[in-house]
This record gives C-alpha cells, sequence and structure tokens, in this order.
C-alpha cells in the first residue's frame, strides 16, 4: 500500500496560477462571482520579506498536507475527516455536519467551508485519479513540473528522491502534525 | 500574514455562553438547596437551566450546515471535542429538564417534592461543571490558533459561567414579583450569592488579564489577537463591554454587598448587576472567538 | 459533464461502505473504505472524447489540444511539441470556463436601446446589422470617402483572420489600423529596425535569445519569466519557463531592473529599482565602465556594426567619400577609407582619437558615443536613476556583463513606448548589446535560420476580380500584412522624409483628431478596446461619441462594448480556423520552425459568427461579393499561405494531426541575412535619424535630442512634491491582456496570492511618510505630465481627473512610483463589478508622442495622491 506524500520545488514554480485554476475548474469548486466566497482548495501564500530595496517576495502554494496526525481528523465529531491507509487524509461528504471544526483545527488553512453545500472539503490529492494511474490535476498541468507526488514509502519514488536530494521540509513540524506536503528551494 | 478565522461568529458565541449560563444557574440551585438558602432560588435556578441549556442547544443545531446530520456528531468521543460535548450536553440537558419538570409537576405539592434526589444532583453538578470546563477545551485544543490554545480558558470560561450564572439567577429573583418580595424579607442567601460574585468577578478580572499578558507574548498570532482585542478592531467592545459592563460595574455594585450592614436589597442596582454579568458574559463569549487568528509564525525566514 | 455523474456515484458508494461501516461498528475510519475498490467509476481523463488540435488565444497562440465530448470541450492542454511539452497555462482553462463558457457571454447581435454608453441594448438580428452597416458603407463610398468607415483591430489571435480583414480593408478602400499594437511594440520595432535592419526587428522585439546558453543578463521592464514573448508563441509562460528551468540548469542569472518587483520577476536572482524613464543613464554607465575596463568586443564592434564610422567631430555628421560611402579609418593606411558592409573586421575604434579627413576633424561613431557616456559614470547613474545603491552596484553588473560576454545580454522587453524617451531609451540598450557582442553568438540573442515565411495570403485574379483602384500602392503592414499607403497609419511613414518610421506598427494619435474632424465617421472594432486602452481616455470618449456608427465585435462585455450602437458576437478562438508560423527555440538547444493551425473545436456558439463571415456578408451587401464569398475560411485561405511558405504539409491535415514541427541544430552567424541599415552594418551611429531625422531641414523632428543619432539620457517630466508619484503598469503572469479580464477564474481574489490585482500599489515607506495605511482608500489626481513641460505631450485634456481606490504597500516599488495592474481596473458596468475596484491608467495618461518611433507614452503619467479614507 502506498503512502501518499507531495513535494512542491519551488524553483519551478513561475506563478502562473494553473494549479490553481485547473484544480477549481475541474473539482467543480464554486467561483467567486457566483458564490460569494473564494474558495480553493489550494491556498496561495506569497509573503514579501525584507526592507526597499533588499525585496524578496517568496510563493509557496499550499496544499492540504495529509498530515500523518492530522488535527482535523482529531477534531471531527463524526469521522468525515479519516486517515485512509494509503496515507491521504479523506473527507467523506456523507458524513459533514458542517460543524467546521476541521476548519478551524488546520494550521495550515488548507480546508474551506462551502456555504453552498454546508460542508467542508479540501484536496484529497486527487485519490481517483491516482488509482486510474493518472496524476492529480497541479501535478499533470504545472508548466514547470514542480509538483510531484508518490509513494513516500518507497525510497526510489521520484517524491522520495527530491525530498531527499532536495533537502526538501514541510511547513510548521513543531506543531507536531507529521504533515507529508514537502517544500524545496524556497527563495 | 494575519487570517482571522471566520467560521464560528455570534451563534457560537451565544451557544457557549448560554451554555455557562445554564451551568451557573444549576451550580447556584445546587448550592443553593445543599445549603438550606433561600427556595426560591433554588427554584429560580432550576427554571433556568433546562431553558437556557436548550436554547443554547438550539444553536448550535442551527449552526451546523447539515442539522439533520447531527446524530453523526455522537459518533467520537474518544477523540473530538465535540463529540463529547454532544453527549455532556445532552445528559445535562435531560437531568435539567428532568429537574425542570419534577419543580413544575410538584409545584404546588409538598415542599421537597419538588425537588430530585440527592445522587441526581450529584450527577447533575459533575455535568454542569463538565460543561463549563468543555466550552473552554474546544477552543483550547485548537493548536491551529495560538489565542484559543490554552489551558486558561477552561478556567476563565468556568468562572465566567459561575458568574453569569449567579447574575441571571439574580436578575429574575428581582424582577418576579413573588420571589423579589421573598428575597426584600431575607436578603442574606442574596448578600451571600453578590458576595461569591464579586468574588468570582475578580477572580476572572485576574485571569483575563493574565491570559491577554501571556497571550502578548505568545508569538505572532496570539499577540495580534491580543492586540486586536485590546486596541484594534475588538477594544470598544472588549473594554466596554467586557470589562466596564461585565466586570467593574457588577464588581462596584456587588461590593455594597461586603459591607456588614447591608440589609436593604435594591432590586434596580440588582436587576442592572445580573444584566451587566450577562452582557460581559456574551461578549467575553464573542471578542474571543472574534479575535481567533490561526498560526502565522513563517518557517522560511 | 461525465465526472459529475462520477462523483455522484462516488457518494453513492461512500454512503453505502459508511452505512456498512456504521452497522459494523467500527470507529476506526481506515476500515470502512480504503479497501473498498471503485469498480466503475472512470476518471475525467478516460477516452470518452476526442482531443482536437487548436490554439489558445488568451495571451498570444500556444498550441492547445480541446477535448471534445458531446461538443462540448470538458478539457484542455497543450501539444506535446517543443517547447511546450503538452502545457497550457491557467490562462488557457481560464479562457474556456471563463470565456468561452462564459455566463455573460455575448451570443447573438445586439442593438443599442438607450443613450451611447449605457450600456443598454437589446437583441436583433444579424440581418438588422448587416443592414445597418451595410447601408453607412453605401453612403460613404457613394460619397467618395469609403474610408470614413475604419476597422480596429488589436490582437493578431483573439480575432479572425488577421489577413482577410487587410485584404477586405483594401478592396472595399475602408480603413484599418492595429490601433493596439502601437502602444504594444511600435516604437520597439522601430528602434529594432534602425538599430539592426527591418529584418531581425521581429525577432529582437520578440526577445528571441539563446537563453539556454546564457549566463548573466540585464532584464528590464518586463515580467521575466512570466511573461515573456517567446518567439511567436506566447506572452505567458508555458512555452518559455521550461526554456528557463533549462537555462537555470545551466547557470543563468539575471538582475531584474523595474521600478516594481515584477510578479515573476521575484525570481531574479537580484533587483534593481529605478526611476521611471531613466534607463538610459544606467545603459550609459554600464557602457561607461565596460569601455573603461575595456570590456567590450573589439573584433565584433569593428566586423559587425559602424562603430569605427567617421562623423564630423563638431557637428557630429557622417563623413562620406565622393560616392557617397560611409568612411573608416584604416590605421594601415592612415587614412580615412570607405566602409565596407559587414563581415570584414575594418577600420579603428578611435576611442579617444580624432583624426583629420582631408582638413574636417573627426570621430568614430564609438569615440563620439564614449565621450557622451564618460559622463555617465556610475555615481551620475545612481544619482539620476535614484537607485537605491552605491556605485559599487553597477560596476558589479557592468562586470559581470563584460566577464560572461558573449553569453550576457540586457533586454529592454517588449512592451514599450512608455515614456517620450523610450527610443533613446532602447537605442541605449541595443548599444550595450553590441559592445557586449552578443548578436548570434551561444547566449546570446539569436535570429532563427529556418522559418515559414508566410505572406499575406491575399486572393488575386483570377481567383477574384482585379482589385478596385489597381494602381493603389500598398505598403507592409503589422504581421506580414500590407495596407494602402494612404492608411492614416502608413502615409506619414512615406513622405519624404518620413515622418514616422514605416516598421512602426499604427499612429493611433492620427485617428482621433480624424475622428473630430469627420475623417472617420463609423468604426468596426475586433478584438480590442480602444475605449481604455489608448492613452487619454478622456480624449478617447469625446473622440468616440461623435461617431455616427460603433460596431463592436466581441465575446463578453467591456468599455467597447458599451459604447457601441450594434454588438456583433464573435466565434471565439476556439470556433474557427486560422494559421500561424513561427519558430520557437527549445529547451533543447534547437530551432523548431512551426506550422499550426487554429481550428474549430466546438461550433460557434450561439448566433456568434468568425469577423470573415461578417465583413464577407457586408462585402456582398455593398456589391463587392465577388470579393469574398468564394473564399474558402477553413482551409483555402491558408493553403495558399501555407504554398507560398514553401510547405507541402496541407491545413487539413495541420487541423486533423496537430502542429507540423521541423528540428534544426542552432548556427550561430551573424551574416545569416544582410543588414539592411544605411551602413550595411549595426548601427550604433544611426545613419538612419541623422539623415532622416535629426540634420533633415524636412524633418519635423529636425534637431530633437529623442532623434539624435547616438543614444542620448533625455529626461522626462517629473514628480515635484512628496505627494506626486509617476503611475505606472505592469503584467502578471496570470493576466494578460483584454482576454484575461472580466473571466472569472481568473479574477478571484484566491487567485492573487501576494499580488491584489485591484488596488494601487505605493512604497511602504512612502505610504507612511504620507499617512496612508495598508488598504486605505487614496485619491489619485493626474497632475502631469502636461504639454507646457514636455513639448512631445500633444493633448492633456485629462488633467484634473480624479479616482478612488484601495492602496496595498509593498517594499518591492520604487518610492517614485505608484503601480497598477496593466487593464485590471475597469469602468464598464457591464463587466464583473470587481473590475471597478481599480482605476483605468490610460485615464491618467495623456497623450504623448515620440518622434518618428512613434511610441504613445503609456506610462507617462504623474498623479498626486491622497489619502481620503480608511
Amino acid at each position: 500500500m502506498a503512502r501518499y506524500g507531495m513535494v512542491i520545488d519551488l524553483k519551478k514554480c513561475v506563478r502562473c496560477r494553473t494549479c490553481y485554476v485547473t484544480c477549481k475548474i475541474f473539482h467543480n469548486i464554486p467561483n467567486e462571482f457566483e458564490s460569494g466566497h473564494s474558495y480553493s482548495r489550494i491556498r496561495l501564500v506569497e509573503p514579501e520579506v525584507g526592507q526597499y530595496p533588499s525585496v524578496r517576495r517568496f510563493f509557496i502554494p499550499v496544499h492540504c498536507m495529509h498530515c500523518d496526525n492530522a488535527p482535523c481528523v482529531e477534531v471531527c465529531p463524526t469521522g468525515a475527516s479519516y486517515l485512509a491507509e494509503n496515507g491521504i487524509v479523506r473527507f467523506d461528504p456523507e458524513k459533514c455536519i458542517g460543524c467546521k471544526y476541521c476548519i478551524l483545527a488546520c494550521p495550515y488553512q488548507a480546508r474551506y467551508y462551502n456555504h453552498e453545500t454546508g460542508m467542508a472539503d479540501k484536496c484529497d490529492f486527487c485519490e481517483d485519479r491516482l488509482k486510474a494511474g493518472l496524476k492529480p490535476y497541479c501535478v499533470q498541468t504545472c508548466i514547470g513540473n514542480a509538483i510531484t507526488v508518490g509513494d513516500l514509502d518507497d525510497p526510489n519514488s521520484e517524491v522520495s528522491q527530491i525530498i531527499k536530494t532536495e533537502g526538501a521540509v514541510p511547513l510548521y513540524p513543531h506543531l507536531g502534525t507529521k504533515p507529508k506536503v514537502y517544500y524545496c528551494n524556497i527563495k | 500574514m494575519i487570517h482571522v478565522q471566520t467560521m464560528w461568529g455570534w451563534p457560537i458565541a451565544w451557544y457557549l455562553f448560554l451554555a455557562g449560563v445554564s451551568v451557573g444557574t444549576y451550580i447556584v440551585a445546587a448550592y443553593c438547596q445543599y445549603s438550606k438558602r433561600q427556595d426560591h432560588l433554588v427554584k429560580i435556578g432550576i427554571y433556568l437551566t433546562a431553558p437556557c441549556l436548550g436554547l443554547s442547544i438550539f444553536l448550535l443545531w442551527l449552526d451546523l450546515g447539515h442539522r439533520m446530520r447531527f446524530p453523526y456528531a455522537f459518533l467520537r468521543p474518544q477523540e473530538s471535542w465535540i463529540s463529547i460535548g454532544a453527549w455532556l450536553l445532552t445528559l445535562f440537558f435531560i437531568l435539567a429538564a428532568f429537574q425542570w419538570l419534577k419543580q413544575f409537576f410538584n409545584r404546588d405539592n409538598q415542599p421537597g417534592t419538588d425537588k430530585a434526589a440527592g445522587w441526581v444532583w450529584g450527577l447533575g453538578i459533575i455535568l454542569a461543571l463538565l460543561t463549563a470546563i468543555y466550552t473552554g477545551i474546544l477552543l483550547g485544543v485548537v493548536q491551529a490558533i495560538p489565542f484559543w490554545n490554552t489551558a486558561i480558558l477552561p478556567m476563565l470560561f468556568l468562572i465566567s459561567a459561575l458568574s453569569t450564572g449567579i447574575g441571571a439567577v439574580l436578575l429574575v429573583a428581582v424582577i418576579l414579583k413573588k420571589s423579589r418580595e421573598a428575597v426584600q424579607s431575607n436578603t442574606e442567601g442574596f448578600h451571600f450569592l453578590a458576595k461569591v460574585d464579586g468574588i468570582l468577578v475578580l477572580l476572572e478580572i485576574a485571569c483575563l488579564a493574565f491570559y491577554l499578558i501571556i497571550m502578548a507574548k505568545s508569538g505572532v498570532a496570539a499577540s495580534a489577537s491580543t492586540h486586536m482585542i485590546t486596541s484594534g478592531s475588538l477594544a470598544a467592545a472588549f473594554w466596554l463591554g467586557v470589562v466596564v459592563i461585565g466586570l467593574l460595574i457588577p464588581f462596584i455594585l456587588e461590593f455594597k454587598s461586603f459591607k456588614a450592614n447591608a440589609a436593604k436589597l435594591n432590586v434596580t442596582q440588582t436587576a442592572v448587576t445580573g444584566i451587566c454579568l450577562l452582557l460581559g458574559g456574551l461578549a467575553l463569549r464573542y471578542i474571543i472567538l472574534a479575535a481567533g487568528i490561526y498560526e502565522a509564525g513563517s518557517p522560511f525566514i | 459533464m461525465a465526472w459529475k455523474l462520477s462523483r455522484r456515484s462516488f457518494l453513492k458508494w461512500t454512503g453505502i461502505s459508511v452505512g456498512s461501516g456504521m452497522v459494523l461498528g467500527a470507529s476506526s475510519n481506515e476500515l470502512r473504505l480504503s479497501n473498498l475498490v471503485f469498480a466503475d467509476e472512470p476518471p475525467q481523463n478516460e477516452d470518452s472524447g476526442t482531443w482536437k488540435h487548436t490554439a489558445c488565444a488568451m495571451c498570444l497562440m500556444c498550441p492547445m489540444q480541446a477535448k471534445v465530448e458531446n461538443e462540448k470541450i470538458v478539457d484542455v492542454r497543450g501539444e506535446d511539441i517543443y517547447p511546450w511539452k503538452g502545457k497550457v497555462c491557467a490562462k488557457a482553462y481560464g479562457g474556456i470556463w471563463g470565456r468561452v463558457y462564459a455566463p455573460d457571454r455575448i451570443l447573438y447581435p445586439l442593438k443599442r436601446a438607450g443613450e451611447r454608453g449605457e450600456g443598454k441594448f437589446v437583441r436583433c438580428s444579424w440581418d438588422e446589422v448587416l443592414d445597418a452597416v451595410s447601408t453607412k458603407l453605401k453612403e460613404y463610398i457613394n460619397a467618395g470617402h469609403p474610408e470614413w468607415f475604419e476597422t480596429w483591430w488589436g490582437c493578431p489571435v483573439q480575432t479572425d483572420n488577421m489577413y482577410f480583414i487587410h485584404y477586405w480593408a483594401r478592396i472595399t478602400g475602408t480603413g484599418i489600423s492595429y490601433m493596439h499594437g502601437q502602444i504594444c511594440f511600435g516604437d520597439n520595432t522601430a528602434e529594432k529596425a534602425l538599430t539592426f535592419g527591418s529584418n531581425r526587428a521581429g525577432d529582437l522585439v520578440g526577445g528571441t535569445a539563446d537563453y539556454v546558453n546564457c549566463k548573466y543578463a540585464l532584464i528590464a521592464g518586463q515580467n521575466f519569466p512570466g511573461a515573456v514573448f517567446t518567439p511567436g508563441t506566447t506572452c505567458g509562460s508555458s512555452a518559455f519557463f521550461p526554456v528557463f528551468l533549462k537555462a537555470r540548469e545551466n547557470g543563468f542569472r539575471y538582475t531584474l531592473v523595474d521600478p516594481k518587483l515584477t510578479d515573476s520577476g521575484a525570481l531574479a536572482d537580484d533587483w534593481l529599482p529605478l526611476k521611471p524613464g531613466s534607463d538610459a543613464a544606467l545603459m550609459m554607465a554600464i557602457a561607461n565602465v565596460l569601455i573603461k575596463d575595456h570590456m567590450y568586443d573589439e573584433d565584433f564592434l569593428l566586423t559587425y556594426t559602424n562603430a569605427a564610422q567617421l562623423i564630423n567631430s563638431e557637428n557630429k555628421q557622417a563623413i562620406k567619400d565622393s560616392s557617397g560611402n560611409y568612411m573608416v579609418w584604416d590605421s594601415s593606411k592612415n587614412s580615412a577609407v570607405a566602409m565596407n558592409e559587414a563581415g570584414t573586421k575594418q577600420g579603428d575604434l578611435g576611442l579617444g582619437k580624432s583624426f583629420d579627413v582631408n582638413g574636417v576633424k573627426c570621430q568614430t561613431a564609438l569615440g563620439a558615443w564614449a565621450e557622451i557616456v564618460a559622463e555617465y559614470t556610475p555615481e551620475k547613474a545612481v544619482e539620476v536613476c535614484v537607485l537605491p545603491f552605491t556605485a559599487d552596484k553597477i560596476i558589479e553588473i557592468a562586470h559581470d556583463l563584460g566577464n560572461n560576454r558573449p553569453a550576457s545580454l540586457v533586454s529592454a522587453g517588449f512592451t514599450t513606448g512608455r515614456y517620450t524617451n523610450w527610443f533613446q531609451v532602447l537605442r541605449t540598450y541595443s548599444l550595450v548589446n553590441l559592445l557586449l557582442g552578443n548578436i548570434e553568438r551561444p547566449g546570446g540573442w539569436y535570429f532563427p535560420k529556418h522559418k515559414f515565411k508566410l505572406s499575406s495570403g491575399w486572393p488575386a485574379p483570377p481567383e477574384v476580380p482585379e482589385y478596385p483602384d489597381p494602381e493603389l500602392k500598398v505598403v507592409p503592414g503589422p504581421w506580414g500584412n500590407k495596407m494602402s499607403i494612404k492608411s492614416l497609419d502608413k502615409a506619414p511613414c512615406y513622405t519624404t522624409p518620413p515622418k514616422y518610421h514605416p516598421d512602426t506598427v499604427a499612429l493611433p494619435w492620427e485617428h482621433f483628431p480624424a475622428i473630430k474632424e469627420g475623417k472617420i465617421k463609423a468604426l468596426f472594432s475586433t478584438a480590442e478596446n480602444s475605449a481604455i486602452t489608448q492613452v487619454n481616455t478622456t480624449m478617447v470618449y469625446e473622440c468616440l461619441h461623435q461617431l455616427e456608427l460603433i460596431v463592436v465585435g466581441e465575446q463578453l462585455p467591456k468599455e467597447f462594448v458599451e459604447l457601441a450602437d450594434y454588438v456583433i458576437p464573435e466565434a471565439s478562438y476556439v470556433e474557427r480556423n486560422h494559421l500561424y508560423t513561427f519558430t520557437a527555440l527549445g529547451q533543447d538547444g534547437r530551432e523548431h520552425a512551426t506550422a499550426m493551425m487554429r481550428s474549430t473545436a466546438i461550433k460557434p456558439q450561439g448566433e456568434s459568427q468568425p469577423v470573415s463571415w461578417f465583413l464577407t456578408e457586408l462585402g456582398k451587401r455593398i456589391g463587392l461579393g465577388a470579393y469574398f464569398e468564394n473564399i474558402d475560411q477553413q482551409y483555402g485561405y491558408w493553403d495558399s499561405m501555407l504554398e507560398e511558405a514553401g510547405l507541402s504539409v496541407k491545413s487539413k491535415e495541420l487541423v486533423e494531426n496537430g502542429p507540423y514541427q521541423e528540428s534544426y541544430p542552432m548556427e550561430y552567424n551573424v551574416l545569416s541575412m544582410p543588414i539592411p541599415t544605411r551602413s550595411g552594418r549595426f548601427e550604433i551611429y544611426s545613419n538612419e535619424l541623422a539623415e532622416n531625422c535629426y540634420y533633415n531641414e524636412a524633418s519635423p523632428w529636425k534637431e530633437s535630442l529623442l532623434v539624435y543619432p547616438l543614444p542620448l539620457y533625455v529626461p522626462i517630466a517629473e514628480p515635484k512634491n512628496q505627494d506626486e508619484f509617476y503611475l505606472v503598469s505592469g503584467k502578471a503572469t496570470w493576466h494578460q491582456k483584454n482576454a484575461t479580464q472580466d473571466n472569472r477564474y481568473l479574477m478571484e481574489s484566491g487567485i492573487e496570492g501576494g499580488c491584489p490585482y485591484m488596488p494601487v500599489y505605493l512604497n511602504a515607506q512612502k505610504a507612511k511618510d504620507l499617512g496612508i495605511k495598508e488598504n486605505d482608500l487614496i485619491e489619485l489626481e493626474c497632475i502631469g505630465p502636461l504639454e507646457s513641460e514636455d513639448e512631445w505631450v500633444l493633448d492633456d485634456c485629462n488633467m484634473g481627473f480624479k479616482d478612488t481606490v484601495r492602496v496595498h504597500l509593498s517594499e518591492g516599488l520604487h518610492p517614485a512610483v505608484a503601480f497598477t495592474h496593466f487593464a485590471a481596473g475597469h469602468k464598464s458596468k457591464l463587466m464583473l463589478s470587481k473590475v471597478r475596484e481599480g482605476i483605468v491608467h490610460s485615464e491618467f495618461v495623456p497623450l504623448s508622442v515620440e518622434p518618428y518611433g512613434g511610441g504613445c507614452g503609456k506610462n507617462y503619467s504623474i498623479v498626486k495622491i491622497k489619502r481620503v479614507g480608511g
């Protein structure tokens, strides 16, 4: 059984927003101009750091981290949020009662509340596509091939190799969530 | 990158507040029952508990995205504090409702027949205290929101619950003619409650001050929350609603009860005290929710 | 759509399994679903549809495949050819779901039902529109003035058959203008033509360089690499970024020179913010260091440029021999000799020297420029450009360029005409490149050797009747087109001497007075929004309101639609055919000569039609049908062009099989083509500027520093007080132009990340000094440049224009500058309301026109800013 994880190599990211737009379109996530809310499974974090003229602007696409110790799983009263054996933190839309606790509990703010459906939603690594041997949308459409999803338990998988050679790190490791999305070349 | 949470607002604030009030009114009733204070205070306490709790549960239910699926909420009490809360609230409500009904249907009967057995009260006290603490833990376990992530919150909410409960009882006690007369003729229990609340208010001030001081030094997100409350967009609501109305005015008014020869009961002042305590409790819950800011430290720099 | 159904089945499966899970009473969630196999759920990309070969048009024309299922596009992807290798970017997806399938797409003809500009329309029939327009045309033709009717177009890929619309203008005698082209890249083309030759201008303007082997570049005024104009392909990331990544692997570094830390420019290794319009001083300081430290390529200069050309030291005019040849100094003969064409090393660079030619004191072109440049020390550049660094930084950059030459380059960007002095600025960039000798060298500028050259494809007799007015001369127009020499855009380019360089693509400012004078009475606008993209919106609106008839072709609402009398629904870019050829440089370090067809993936939606159909119908109604109705717009037109270009592949094959590519290794050869400048060499001293403009008695630009034959720093008007700023615009990677605006998938707040699209940006510290906080409401007032301040400002009637907008504070912005995203703000009430949160940049830009190059100063605006709210 694979244990899915992701690595994003920021030196291959040109900030084109293709991941954001394709995820939105193909997961049929309501558009802001129709729903009045800006929903997304990918949150684009773009902090500016430094003082003129020594300024850097980073760009970090934040997906669900599919944490091995996920706060959203812990707090969910119904089990709608749960960690599957393949490492993906799944969302069961049949069981969500819309209490919004998971959205508060995620330190990565990776989940969003869909006011129309009355439920939470988040990235699921396009699990349907993975099962069919396809890549998640963001991985497939990324212009720079910056995103890789694969089996963290297999040291020879592409994702494991990249994490190792590029020294990729996860976000907020101090929180103990054990996130499985890694980033490298953040500069 | 400061992101304020937008998920839990007024409905949840009312829910937390009313749950707290119901805990307080129950404890007041229990104490008065066992210390043989005025029976009308016990009655008021019991009559207030189930409705407040019921209303709070209703508001909680209203806030759900999928209301008819609420039974699922009971499924994971081993990990989820919402599940734990669901069980606690349900059990507490059943007990409180039972006591409400017993009291109501036996109101014209023999004194004593309208009260539950000792073990019921004992269980009730446990459930009430757990409920109050639970409302604080619910927020307290959320690591993602540093301002909430503290053991101080359950303590603060417990103190506030007891205080708002006393406020509710005092208010109702002086509004209803029958109980007002009863209180005016024997102010001892009344003054006792006022004194207790005076102490609770002091404790609450200390707890709140301690909470904010600690949070101001607990990282980017927590200090931003503190700033929001003390001098930012929530400052007016905090200083006016929580501090002046919710704590200072009640304390000043209750201070009189500490004077040995405070025998006369001032109806107006008592009512004002009650209203202020309640407003302050609601404001406190709302502000803490509204100041919830997600973890904001960046690990990349 | 298929995948929606599968999701419901997915939900059904989970419901069943959840139910059974509950019955089993397990509290361990993992057991419930993970072991169940989704037996019959086909994921989205299974073969249940056809992939069709077409092209995007959201910036330029990335080859794109569209998956069509039940006549609906359900997915898109790139073609698996170099350099795209299967990719298209966010704009492509936004284009289909946010434009082609936009809920507010204009799907049938509309007729105005209120005052012009009110934006009220009723549905009408095609017949009605065709009647109304053809009636007007007949009226003008009968009056002997078909040119009173003009077609304006702006985007070669958003509009249908750009060659046909020019042909239609020729046949009907109506006017035509590539209005937007000039404010896009017009004067850039002119500058490159006169420095390097017309045959090289297109590639240079397009930024075609051997980045894969480049070691260091100074990249100015662009969103690089996110919105880079790769050869004939994109203004976006999908084609250039793979090349960029390869370049990075090979050690490419770059410094971004721009008042703003541009969107993807944040990837640069370094950022040099400078005061707008001051680039020439920076380039001259770099040249100063290169010359002083002998880091120029002497052999290159003597072999391929006119660096050694002799000019009179007093009046700086070229010295010629008795046969009229330019001259150089031959040290072996100790005399001046005729200058050869490029290819032979000849002459003396003459730095710091003077020569006596028949009693006339002379110096070389480079010698003369070196004198000018000597004044521009790095310290002076720091001062003039208001650089927040010491002079050492400039020296460091110059040395980096010099040490890495010829695999180093400086690039001023594609979009141009930013200030009145921009022509000279471009000249300084070009000269630094010449000093580095980086033309046709690994890592430098490059001209693809293999190209499929398209002509205009105009049908000729006997296919069509003899053209009306057969004596009418046509001259080259934009994109390989042809147009009448009498057109407003071309007439001034063919006077003696030419007022504007013939390679400029349009002269917008000629059209507005023409409208006022009644010389243009009716307008058809397609694929452009001159209403707000031309500068000085106040002036533009005044003119547009004077027109008798405005017809606009579009898919989505915008200002020009709001002003129209008739709106025609245009078939979108995936609903018609068009041929394109270009040669892309790939990440594999090879040239890829490409011929591709945009094709009809889905039929035109609603009642929409391609513009070629509309014009053909008009042509029929005015009795010229014979010229148009037998043209096969799907395949025939393109087949003749393919044949002329020497290709045996047919357009139908391109439609069915996808792009045709021939791949070749790169060949570095400076003289793969002749150098058609006056001297036959790359011109450091521009003989054309000298002879057509600066020293020409008959030229309106005589003695203007802006056409001095050697590049100069010419200052522009400046903000004077602490609360005054240059208002500049720039692009973001996920936004390009008209086509990406009003697009609900490209405009959500979630997509913005840290670059909010609507506010005006100010430097954080500067804002603090003015008491302005993040997200405050500020008011901008247009206060300059005034006609009285800068002689090249022709119309400042928009002075005093005010608008309020939210502010965003950034450390990544030069303090002298207020920044707005290009074409972010709009004022049309028909568009998504969010666009009205931004400002319309052109409202704040007066009309200024550069001599000869004809740039319209589209960034040349000075505003006063004050806080008006929280």
